[in-house]
C-alpha cells in the first residue's frame, strides 16, 4: 500500500550514525565529544526549526533544554537510576508534559508575542534555579557515570560508549521528527505559517497544530538537554538561559530548515566554530560568532543546508545532460 | 424539500454599527441563491456568520435542522457548509498541487489518516484529478503565489469544496477574472454544484450573470434584506433599482444623467 521508495534522509541519517559509531574510535576525543554535543543541539534545533517552519520563533527552548537536563541529573541523584536511555526517556516526557502545558497557553500568540513569552518563561525558571538548592543553586549538579542497557563501561571506555549513544539517540528521534514532518499533519505546520484561516475553513483546529508542534519542539529540546548532561556530566542553571535558546536559533538561521539533518549540520558546525573561536581569539570568539552570522545573512540567507540542495539538484542536472552533451560532442 | 439553512433575525455589530440588521432568510438544497447590493452592504458579513468566522450579535443560525449559531468554521465545514474567499485563501509557499492534497487530506479523507505519509500517491493522484476536472491541471506544479488570479479563485473553491459539501457560498467568484471568461468560468462552476445538487449562495456584482445563474436573489442594503425572490421579481423591484442595480453598473440613466449634470 505504501511506496517503498527510498527516502533519503533517514538513509543519510544512518549512514551519519553508523560511520561515526564504527569510525569513532579512529578520531581525536576532542573531536568524539565536539560530536557528542553537536547531537543535543542539534535536537533542541529541530525543535526550533518545527515551530519556525510555523513561523513562530521560539526564543525559550533552552527551558525545555533546563527540564531534560535536570530531570536527568535529578532522577540520577535522588532516584539511583543509571540506565542512560530510561533517563533519556523520562527526560523527553517530561520536557514534552511541560511543554504541552505551556504550549496551552501559548498556542494563541505569534509573532513578537510568542517569541517574548518564551523568552520570558524560560529567564524564570533560570532564575529559579538558581536560587532552588534542589537544583544545585548556580552551581547546579554532577552527574554520574551511566550504564547503557545493562554495559557498564569505565574509563575511556564510559566516554566512547557516551558517544555511541548520544549519536543514537539523536538518529533515532531525527527519525521519528522526520517521519512526523513528512505526514499530512506535518504538511500543516508550514501551512499555519502561511494561511491559518484556510486551515480552519478546511475543518482542522490551527491551534492544535501550534500546540502539537510546540509540545514536539519541547520534547526534543528535552532529549537534548539531557543528551548534554549526560555529555558534561553535569547540568547547572545556564542550560535555561537565554543564550542557550539562542544558540538553538543560531544553528538554524546558520544550517536552514530543510530537512533534519541540517540542525545537526549547522549544530557541528556550530561547536567546531566555537572551540576555535575561542582559542584563536580568547576575548572576541562573539566577534567571530556574528561575523559568521553577518556573512550567512548576506550570501546565504537560506542557510547552509541551500548549498548541498544546490550541489544536488546541479548533479541531478548534469547526469541528466549528460548524454545530450555526449551526441553533440560526437557529431562535431 | 426540507430547508437546508436558515437564518433567524440575525444581527452583528461593530461598535456602534450595524453590519447585519435582523436578517431572516431560508436556503432550500440544491437552490442557486445570488446575493446583490452594494459594497458595504452587508454580503460578506452575512457569509462570514454563515460559515461561523463571526459570531451574530443576535439571531440564530439553523443548518439541516440544527442550531449552529456561534460555532466555528472548522466544525461547520464538517457539517457541510463550505465557503470560497473573494481574495483566494491558499498556501502561498506550496504548490497548486500540494494545496489540494492538504485540503484532501483535511477535509475528503477520515480523521486518523492525518499521520499517513503526505507525499502518497493516492493523495497526489486523488489532487491531480480534482485539478484536472476544474481545468486547472496545468498550475499543478506552480507555486501559487505565481499562477494567476482566475486559477486562484478556482483552486480556492476546489479546495473549499473538495468534501462535497451540501452548501457552499462563494464569495464574489468573479472578481479578478476577466470580464469576457466570467460568464463561462459561473456557469462550469453552477453546472458542476447543480449536477451534485449541491446549494450554492453566491456573492456577485456582474448583474447580468446573476440573472443568468441564480435561481434566486436576495437585495442586500445596509445589512438589511430589502428584497428576495426570483431574479426578473427582483431586478424590476423599485428600491433595487434604487439602491443597489442603478448605482451600481454606472449603467442606469439616473445616474448617467446625475454625472452629465455635474
Amino acid at each position: 500500500m505504501k511506496g517503498h521508495r527510498m527516502d533519503w534522509t533517514i538513509a543519510a541519517l544512518l549512514a551519519v550514525a553508523i560511520v561515526a559509531t564504527v569510525g569513532a574510535a579512529g578520531v581525536p576525543s576532542w573531536i568524539r565529544y565536539l560530536g557528542q554535543l553537536s547531537t543535543s543541539t542539534a535536537l533542541a534545533s529541530v525543535g526550533v526549526m518545527i515551530l519556525l517552519r510555523a513561523g513562530l520563533l521560539s526564543f525559550g527552548q533552552s527551558l525545555f533544554y533546563f527540564v531534560g537536563g535536570y530531570a536527568v541529573a535529578l532522577i540520577a541523584r535522588y532516584g539511583g537510576v543509571t540506565d542512560a536511555l530510561a533517563l533519556v526517556m523520562v527526560a523527553a516526557i517530561a520536557a514534552g508534559l511541560a511543554a504541552a502545558i505551556i504550549g496551552q497557553l501559548l498556542a494563541g500568540y505569534r509573532g513578537i508575542f510568542f517569541s517574548m513569552l518564551t523568552l520570558a518563561l524560560s529567564m524564570v525558571m533560570f532564575s529559579v534555579a538558581t536560587k532552588v538548592r534542589l537544583f544545585g543553586g548556580s552551581d547546579g549538579l554532577n552527574i554520574g557515570l551511566m550504564s547503557y542497557l545493562g554495559y557498564r563501561p569505565r574509563g575511556p571506555d564510559a566516554q566512547w560508549a557516551s558517544f555511541v549513544f548520544c549519536i543514537w539517540v539523536w538518529t533515532a528521534l531525527a527519525i521519528m521528527t522526520h517521519a512526523f514532518l513528512r505526514s499530512r499533519f506535518g504538511a500543516l505546520i508550514p501551512a499555519v505559517a502561511d494561511n491559518e484561516i484556510r486551515i480552519e475553513y478546511l475543518g482542522y483546529s490551527v491551534r492544535k497544530v501550534v500546540w502539537v508542534a510546540y509540545g514536539i519542539a519541547g520534547m526534543l529540546a528535552g532529549a537534548g538537554g539531557a543528551l548534554a548532561g549526560l555529555s558534561a556530566r553535569h547540568v547547572d542553571p545556564q542550560f535555561a538561559y537565554w543564550t542557550t535558546a539562542g544558540d538553538f536559533i543560531f544553528v538554524v538561521l546558520l544550517s536552514g530548515q530543510a530537512s533534519v539533518l541540517s540542525p545537526a549540520l549547522g549544530a557541528f558546525f556550530l561547536e567546531i566554530l566555537r572551540s576555535y573561536a575561542s582559542a584563536l581569539f580568547p576575548d572576541q570568539w562573539q566577534t567571530a560568532f556574528g561575523a559568521m552570522m553577518l556573512a550567512i545573512v548576506l550570501f546565504l540567507p537560506a542557510g547552509l543546508d541551500r548549498l548541498i540542495v544546490l550541489i544536488w539538484s546541479a548533479v541531478r542536472k548534469i547526469r541528466a545532460l549528460r548524454p545530450h552533451t555526449l551526441e553533440r560532442g560526437r557529431s562535431s | 424539500m426540507t430547508d437546508l439553512l436558515q437564518c433567524i433575525g440575525v444581527q452583528r455589530r461593530f461598535g456602534d454599527f450595524l453590519a447585519a440588521k435582523g436578517i431572516d432568510l431560508t436556503v432550500r438544497h440544491g437552490e442557486i441563491v445570488g446575493i446583490i447590493g452594494a459594497n458595504g452592504a452587508g454580503k460578506t458579513t452575512l457569509f462570514n456568520i454563515i460559515s461561523g468566522y463571526l459570531k451574530p450579535t443576535d439571531g440564530r443560525i439553523m443548518f439541516r435542522g440544527m442550531d449552529v449559531t456561534g460555532l466555528p468554521p472548522r466544525f461547520l465545514v464538517r457539517q457541510g457548509i463550505a465557503r470560497s474567499f473573494q481574495v483566494p485563501q491558499l498556501f502561498g509557499r506550496s504548490t497548486a498541487r500540494e494545496n489540494m492534497m492538504i485540503a484532501l487530506s483535511l477535509l475528503a479523507e477520515r480523521r486518523p489518516s492525518i499521520l499517513r505519509r503526505f507525499s502518497e500517491r493516492g493523495l497526489i493522484d486523488q489532487a491531480e484529478r480534482v485539478l484536472s476536472a476544474y481545468g486547472i491541471g496545468e498550475h499543478a506544479d506552480a507555486v501559487v503565489a505565481n499562477i494567476p488570479q482566475g486559477v486562484r479563485k478556482l483552486l480556492d473553491i476546489a479546495m473549499a469544496t473538495c468534501a462535497d459539501p451540501a452548501l457552499v457560498l462563494l464569495d464574489e467568484p468573479t472578481s479578478g477574472v476577466s470580464s469576457d471568461e466570467k460568464n463561462q468560468f459561473v456557469s462550469g462552476l453552477i453546472e458542476r454544484f447543480r449536477k451534485a445538487s449541491t446549494a450554492v449562495i453566491f456573492i456577485e456584482h456582474d448583474m447580468d450573470i446573476v440573472r443568468e445563474h441564480a435561481s434566486r436573489v436576495i437585495a442586500l442594503y445596509e445589512g438589511r434584506i430589502i428584497a428576495d425572490g426570483a431574479a426578473d421579481v427582483i431586478f424590476a423591484d423599485e428600491d433595487v433599482i434604487r439602491f443597489i442595480t442603478g448605482a451600481a453598473g454606472g449603467a442606469s440613466p439616473q445616474v448617467k444623467d446625475r454625472y452629465a449634470s455635474a
